[in-house]
């Protein structure tokens, strides 16, 4: 336990803060770019989906970037021995800080009389958040390059805000009252896609060492 | 016009980070041929290498590569060559496109390039290498190319920052020998925290440790600061720690319970110890040994 | 040396993966928008609708008028208020007593009581159908424009920033649809002032500058980050070249290579024009590089000095961050001017139609001026990437504090 304590520190310490920073100010800026008080289902369901979950992209994407840098990640390799656990915890925090802000979020959003079911709309934000990040690490780690990592996700995105649900079917990232079982779709996807990043990763990692 | 003399002069040099001094004060002149900077991590080598190649502005200071101040970096940069500690290349490029890359950098015209890139990959031994992608070469490669690159240009002088470390044994000794062949006609500076480096190329050596340079001459020089007073001494486990509080020990060997220690003596220790010849490794450690006294270590 | 270094910088820019899915995103956008582009045929005489030929261009006060009142009756009747205060829709709520100001406004327009709203709401589109007619009510006697206006600043006091109630919004959500005349004479601008390809062209770029706004970043981040990533950087910066040469060609080599994939694209609609082979048209057949090189280069050129300025600073993603953010803003603050004319200062001026050579025109003077500041802009960031660049190859603004390579 210890040590994934101690992992959570090194992480917030190097570089947690500055990701979870940005999305504290991506949902703090919320009041000035759109409205979030007074809306009724339908405009509440825009918000989760098409901008809290945007955090997703920013917590979940840069689980590799310590060990872009090969010596650091020599360092790392040495101290903790099994990297999987390291990878596995920082994919934890990510979730609990994404967790975490879109509680706060939805809990401001109530306190604004908006029309909200609370746990509808929390799984629903937080599957398109998980979606978000799988895709994410896994174009990161197919491609060796965060940048990629970025744009995969984003263009997934724009893919769902064009081309919409006649289209995308069940992976349409906004599906929160159009077909609700997009949302398991989209989790297990994203769930999926997480994992198979990581074992990439690992096997890429391992490959360049030996 | 006259010819310039390749040499390098150093006077009153400093350079800190914030509040940590990496350099005070030094002074130094160097000349063509090997030139070897010891000293152990953190010393203060790279700090020195990076403002010989402009990587890093001093704070006071007079340097001057070949007669050009060191400020001159546009000038600097043409005559001179640097390998720097960590390094790598774009992994995806070819060994030939990489040199080829580097060398546009470095102004050469295509002429120059196409007649200078497969002299120079012959020299460091990677002619059969020249189509492999940089991602795969093994560690001895990279730090061959690594050369090859920093004399591409033809610089007056090479500066090469720890250059064995990583190698293999064998990597190390041809290394070096490279490493002379292109000191007959330029400076070469190496640095290294490794004393066989310098005892097997280097005529000329300076030591530093915390930013001061503690020796300046050749290696007979540096040996001669020991000369006479090495000892060396199979004893016990106990008595090491005795030896240790009284003398200056340069190296040991553990054998079983008994321990083979050499260390320096004005006069003959005990009985058993045995006079030996100096090395290169005594003489650094002496002067460790006399930083290591220095209270603000 | 610059023309060697450019070249090398385009190989490698196209070997790079992430140029390829740059190309890929452009191809497969492309596509989805303008894959199935039919070129507009003249409009005839008795046609059952002209709402392919745009709407009208001469728009009176009174047009003006009638249609934002209609629209603050229609806000009032559903009790639904939005604003676009960054562009984003925001819902605005009003408190009763803001409720009661709107009711007299609409009161003094037109003299309307909150009780007779519903009933002349379904009168108006039992004539006219809904999908076509944007709602007009019928004035107060007598009503003078300034009057109107000061109205209308009144609820655009109520409702906050970004109200579709300031002059300049109001003019630009009357859409009027055209009839025959009209639409002759929207279509002979196309056909003749902008010889057909022209209007097709700004489509295109209307199209393009989405993805143009964004897409480049990545691909120069990622060519920035690979000097570090590679630890290729100490290597590069001892050598003789200038950090304006290194930088110079870069950028230069980014650009042309965002350009390239761009230039070939926008010769599809030129050709769809050429071969729809519409009598009487004065073709022109050099609008696409005009309108590519005048409208998406600058766009193409911030972005990659963004991207270059970003990385070289900070040797992270936040140019990506930085430029989503600003993609993201001009895109919604963008949407309000979708059909044209407004260009404003937005990074990608919309104009979303062939059509509304009127508008152009009148908005050219602005537009060119823009376009003209991104350029500028974009070279202003890259005379500061290479001063950047300088001072890191001294060994100052490099991250990590100690420089001894292990950071």
């Amino acid at each position: 336990m210890e040590k994934y304590l101690e992992i959570t520190k090194v992480q917030l310490k190097h570089h947690a803060w500055q990701h979870l920073l940005v999305s504290i100010l991506l949902l703090a800026a919320s009041p000035l770019v759109l409205g979030i008080s007074n809306l009724d289902a339908a405009q509440s369901a825009k918000v989760l989906e098409t901008y809290v979950a945007l955090t997703g992209i920013i917590l979940f994407v840069p689980v590799f970037l310590p060990e872009q840098d090969r010596d650091l990640w020599d360092v790392i390799k040495a101290k903790y021995t099994n990297i999987m656990s390291v990878y596995l915890a920082r994919i934890l925090i990510s979730l609990l800080f994404s967790a975490l802000l879109t509680l706060a979020f939805l809990l401001v959003m109530k306190a604004g009389n908006c029309e909200i079911e609370p746990g509808k709309y929390y799984f629903g934000t937080m599957a398109e958040i998980i979606a978000f990040g799988g895709i994410g690490i896994f174009a990161y780690a197919v491609t060796d390059n965060l940048i990629v990592g970025y744009m995969i996700p984003l263009g997934y995105y724009v893919a769902g805000i064009m081309a919409g649900y006649q289209y995308m079917k069940k992976f349409y990232p906004f599906g929160m009252l159009t077909d609700y079982d997009t949302k398991y779709w989209i989790l297990a996807a994203g769930l999926v896609l997480m994992g198979c990043g990581i074992m990439l990763f690992r096997r890429r990692r391992c490959l360049q060492l030996h | 016009m006259t010819e310039v003399k390749t040499e390098i002069v150093i006077k009153g040099l400093n350079k800190s980070y914030g509040k940590k001094q990496a350099l005070r004060n030094v002074d130094m002149r160097i000349e063509r041929g090997m030139f070897g900077l010891l000293g152990r991590n953190g010393a203060g080598k790279t700090t020195l290498m990076k403002v010989l190649s402009t990587l890093l502005e001093k704070d006071s200071g007079k340097v001057k590569v070949c007669g050009i101040p060191v400020e001159h970096a546009a000038e600097i940069r043409k005559i001179t060559g640097y390998l720097p500690q960590e390094f790598s290349m774009y992994p995806n490029m070819k060994v030939y496109e990489t040199m080829d890359y580097l060398g546009v950098l470095s102004g050469l015209t295509k002429a120059q390039r196409k007649e200078r890139i497969p002299l120079l990959l012959e020299r460091v031994n990677l002619s059969d290498n020249a189509g492999t992608r940089v991602r795969a070469l093994s560690g001895g490669m990279k730090r061959r190319l690594g050369i090859a690159q920093a004399i591409l240009h033809d610089p007056k002088v090479l500066i090469v920052d720890e250059p064995t470390a990583g190698l293999d044994p064998e990597e190390r000794v041809r290394f070096r020998n490279l490493l002379s062949e292109i000191a007959e006609d330029r400076i070469v500076i190496l640095s290294t925290h490794i004393v066989g480096d310098v005892e097997a190329t280097c005529e000329e050596i300076a030591v530093i440790d915390q930013g001061r340079i503690l020796f300046r001459g050749t290696v007979e020089e540096l040996l001669s600061l020991v000369e006479g007073r090495v000892y060396r001494a199979e004893v016990s486990r106990k008595e090491l720690d005795r030896i240790r509080s009284s003398y200056t020990v340069t190296s040991m060997i553990t054998l079983g319970n008994n321990v083979k220690v050499r260390f320096l003596a004005d006069t003959q220790p005990f009985h058993g110890a045995q006079h030996c010849d100096a090395g290169v490794e005594d003489a650094y450690m002496y002067l460790m040994q006399g930083e290591g006294e220095n209270p603000c270590l | 040396m610059f023309v060697t270094l450019f070249r090398k910088e385009c190989a490698q820019t196209a070997k790079s993966l992430i140029y390829w899915l740059y190309v890929a995103c452009l191809v497969i956008f492309f596509n989805s928008q303008l894959g199935s582009l039919n070129i507009l045929t003249p409009p005839r005489e008795g046609q059952a609708a002209y709402s392919d030929y745009g709407y009208k261009t001469d728009i009176t006060e009174q047009d003006i008028m009638e249609t934002g009142a209609g629209s603050l009756v229609m806000a009032y009747y559903y009790d639904h208020y939005v604003t676009y205060p960054v562009g984003y829709a925001k819902n605005v709520t009003l408190s009763e007593e803001e409720k009661g100001e709107i009711a007299d406004i609409i009161y003094e327009l037109t003299g309307m009581k909150t009780d007779e709203i519903e009933g002349d709401i379904a009168a108006f589109f039992e004539e006219h159908n809904v999908e076509e007619v944007q709602y007009k009510v019928k004035l107060r006697d007598g009503l003078t424009y300034d009057a109107f206006m000061q109205s209308m600043d009144q609820a655009a006091e109520i409702l906050g920033p970004g109200s579709d109630y300031t002059e300049e919004r109001l003019r630009a959500n009357v859409k009027i649809p055209v009839d025959y005349e009209g639409a002759k004479a929207n279509y002979s601008d196309l056909t003749e002032k902008d010889g057909l390809t022209g209007g097709y062209a700004r489509l295109f770029c209307d199209y393009m500058e989405i993805m143009l706004g964004i897409l480049p970043v990545f691909v120069t981040a990622t060519r920035m980050l690979r000097d570090k990533r590679s630890r290729m950087q100490e290597l590069i910066y001892v050598r003789r070249t200038s950090s304006g040469t290194v930088m110079g060609s870069r950028y230069l080599a980014l650009v042309c290579m965002h350009m390239l994939p761009v230039l070939l694209l926008s010769l599809i609609p030129t050709v769809n024009c050429i071969r729809a082979g519409i009598e009487g048209v004065n073709l022109d057949y050099l609008a696409w590089l005009k309108y590519d090189l005048g409208w998406l280069l600058p766009t193409v050129m911030a972005v990659v000095s963004v991207g270059m300025i970003c990385t070289e600073l900070t040797e992270t993603a936040l140019a990506v961050l930085v430029q989503t953010a600003w993609w993201f803003l001009s895109l919604v603050t963008g949407a309000a001017g979708m059909y044209g004319g407004s260009y404003g200062w937005n990074l990608m001026p919309r104009h979303n139609t062939e059509l509304n050579y009127a508008g152009f025109a009148e908005g050219f003077r602005q537009l060119a001026c823009s376009r003209i500041f991104y350029a500028v802009l974009s070279l202003a960031l890259l005379a500061l990437t290479v001063l950047i660049y300088e001072k890191k190859r001294k060994g100052h603004l490099r991250r990590g504090g100690k420089v001894s390579g292990n950071h």
